[in-house]
């Protein structure tokens, strides 16, 4: 089975005369395994989910999408492969503010008729399928109309797990996403998360400073045994 | 998905509608002004044009062509000199001439012009369409004294008829002597036509005469004194007149009429063609329109450049919810089509609303500019020749619009799914 990524000789600088941010010999993310990536802010993670997003090309190497060499892809095919393949989490302000939550789930729908089309395959139409996978997360259907802003936090990032997970893609990428939870709900959310990804098949790309969230992955890694450049040089 | 960036863009700017409600509210004023100027001038231009549309020539003293006009048809300024009345019946006889109506002009009522001519004026004017005179009450003069008032003149007094008038000599309407000894009676009022004639008195030529009997000079002679019954046994015929209208059998005379009238031996006369010397005229207030034209401009390009700021100010606010765009799938180019459309949204949005204030505006201040200033202004939502000052409105917020949406575009390649706030 095709890695989900696979990174090899990856070299990544913001500028030509700067010190190299990432110089990554080999990386990957096998097809539904659960993957912790310790690294500190600091260490470069932001940098990597913008190359694995294909938001950002590296100077030399490959990357590998699901087997699309992202380095020779046009910028559009790579937006493609984003849209179609990729579920993102960040650490806060996940949700367009002017969407109502239902609205928010539904965008990738709106940008990737693949994942329309699978959301479709699980539930008779896409608001039902979004408002599936909002109830999983623990959302109350009266809650699927508000404005996001009258959302807590947790709810917020139980919304943006659901717009993540709509369409099954391939890949979640989560960033940090529980770092505005307390610590009580940051455990409950991983459970959710990991529950639906392993039911998606997703696999998922799980970056955190906080270590003590580690256990419950398939297999834990720490972004400066990956990353050649140290800590201290490289960039956001 | 375009059409889901369309969405996005309307969902995002109603989102922040109040910031972006004043810059619409801004463009649509200048849309507003633009247009409206442009519609003022049509306007007046046409009620202009619309106030002689029966007559062929106007005919007068030697004078500039657009003074006589003025005078003539629209009751602005005052003739220097006066055409005899031997010219006129000399004029009135030419075989090209179908019917020719004597003017004369001087007197005032309360401000209004009174002028002096025949019943066949009241047959011969046209107006708008070739549209005839109307009477809503009353008939043409028939006894000496009669007057036949517009419409404007009607309601600004609230004369009826039978009621008596007094003109006055000279025109204004302060410090003038009256002819208190020579009362008129209304016989007639005009259905408003939009033109002068609604702030026109109406009366006989020979009446002129009767009221001037007893003055020399302009002023009234010490110690003499004829009352309005011994009047009529004088000699009414008038001795010379202001100005007169010519309507011809066949418009392809105009030209050797115009010319045989301008070569009179006789007297220095010149007949002018009313739709040439409005051209003449409209070429003297061009200047002026121009310079008005480009101020509004201008304030369109101050609104579009208001534009641009409020837009990019907005900008670095979204650039969180651009990066989520970019995350979930959204291109760079996606990214800059919303940013341009919702300048464009904006703009189109306030072109629309321009128009929509200057159609409520001449709802509601049509019949002012029509009794105060004459201009029939036409309520239209759109009109044909419009369209091109709208479309470089929305083009230039379109141009002007590229600026954030570029802006957002950098934005969004150097911000990748994590900007940096």
């Amino acid at each position: 089975m095709t890695d989900a990524v696979s990174i090899e000789n990856l070299v990544f600088r913001w500028q030509p005369h700067l010190p190299a941010c990432l110089d990554m010999p080999g990386f990957r993310l096998a097809a539904g395994e659960s993957l912790f990536l310790y690294g500190p802010s600091g260490s470069g993670k932001s940098t990597l989910l913008n190359l694995i997003g294909g938001v950002m090309v590296p100077e030399r190497g490959s990357i590998r999408v699901l087997g699309c060499e992202f380095t020779q892809a046009q910028a559009r095919t790579r937006d493609r492969k984003r849209a179609d393949h990729i579920g993102f989490l960040f650490q806060q302000f996940n949700l367009v503010p002017y969407l109502s939550v239902l609205e928010n789930v539904l965008l990738p729908c709106r940008f990737s008729a693949r994942r329309a089309a699978q959301a479709l395959r699980r539930s008779p139409s896409l608001a039902a399928e979004a408002a599936r996978l909002l109830a999983r997360l623990d959302i109350a259907p009266d809650l699927f109309a508000r404005r996001v802003t009258d959302l807590s936090i947790g709810q917020q990032q139980r919304a943006a797990a659901a717009r993540a997970l709509i369409g099954a893609p391939e890949i979640i990428i989560a960033d940090e996403p529980t770092s505005s939870l307390d610590s009580a709900r940051q455990e409950a959310f991983l459970e959710l998360l990991l529950e639906q990804c392993a039911q998606t098949g997703s696999s998922l790309l799980f970056v955190s400073h906080d270590q003590r969230l580690a256990a419950p992955f398939s297999r834990r890694l720490a972004l400066h045994e990956i990353n050649h450049v140290p800590t201290m040089t490289a960039a956001a | 998905m375009n059409r889901f960036i369309c969405m996005l863009a309307l969902r995002s700017a109603w989102n922040r509608r109040l910031t972006l409600g004043m810059t619409l509210l801004s463009v649509a004023l200048s849309a507003a002004l633009l247009v409206g100027i442009e519609r003022l001038r049509a306007d007046a231009r046409e009620s202009f044009a619309e106030a002689v549309s029966g007559t062929d020539l106007i005919v007068g003293a030697r004078a500039s062509p657009v003074e006589l006009m003025l005078y003539a048809v629209f009751r602005i300024g005052a003739a220097t000199n006066n055409i005899g009345w031997q010219s006129f019946q000399a004029l009135a006889r030419d075989p090209a001439v179908t019917w020719a109506v004597p003017l004369s002009l001087g007197d005032s009522h309360r401000g209004f012009a009174v002028l002096g001519t025949t019943g066949m004026y009241f047959e011969r004017f046209r107006h708008g369409n070739g549209r005839a005179l109307r009477f809503t009450d009353g008939k043409p003069f028939e006894q000496l004294f009669d007057a036949v008032i517009g419409a404007e003149v009607a309601a600004a007094a609230g004369y009826r008829l039978g009621q008596r008038i007094t003109l006055s000599h000279g025109s204004g309407t302060e410090g003038l002597t009256e002819h208190a000894d020579k009362p008129f009676v209304v016989a007639g009022i005009l259905a408003r036509t939009g033109t002068a004639v609604d702030r026109t008195v109406h009366v006989s030529l020979e009446a002129i005469e009767a009221i001037h009997l007893d003055w020399r000079g302009g002023a009234p002679i010490p110690g003499v004194s004829i009352p309005p019954e011994f009047a009529r046994k004088f000699d009414l015929q008038p001795k010379s007149i202001t100005a007169a209208f010519i309507g011809l059998h066949n418009r392809a005379e105009v030209f050797a009429l115009q010319r045989r009238i301008n070569t009179m031996r006789d007297e220095a006369l010149m007949a002018v063609m009313p739709g040439v010397a409005l051209d003449e005229l409209w070429q003297i207030i061009g200047t002026a329109e121009r310079s008005l034209t480009a101020v509004s401009a201008l304030v369109a390009v101050v609104s579009l450049i208001g534009l641009v700021a409020v837009v990019l100010a907005g900008l670095n606010e979204r650039r969180r919810e651009l990066a989520i765009l970019r995350s979930i799938g959204a291109g760079p180019r996606d990214i800059f089509m919303l940013l341009t459309l919702e300048g464009l949204l904006i703009t189109l949005g306030g072109v629309l609303l321009g128009l929509g204030f200057l159609t409520a505006g001449s709802a509601m201040f049509g019949d002012a500019a029509l009794a105060r200033y004459g201009i029939d202004l036409r309520p239209r939502l759109l009109a044909m020749d419009e369209l091109p000052v709208l479309a470089s409105i929305v083009g230039a917020g379109f141009c002007a619009s590229l600026v954030p949406g570029y802006r957002a575009y950098r934005m969004a390649l150097a911000d990748g799914l994590a900007p940096r706030l």
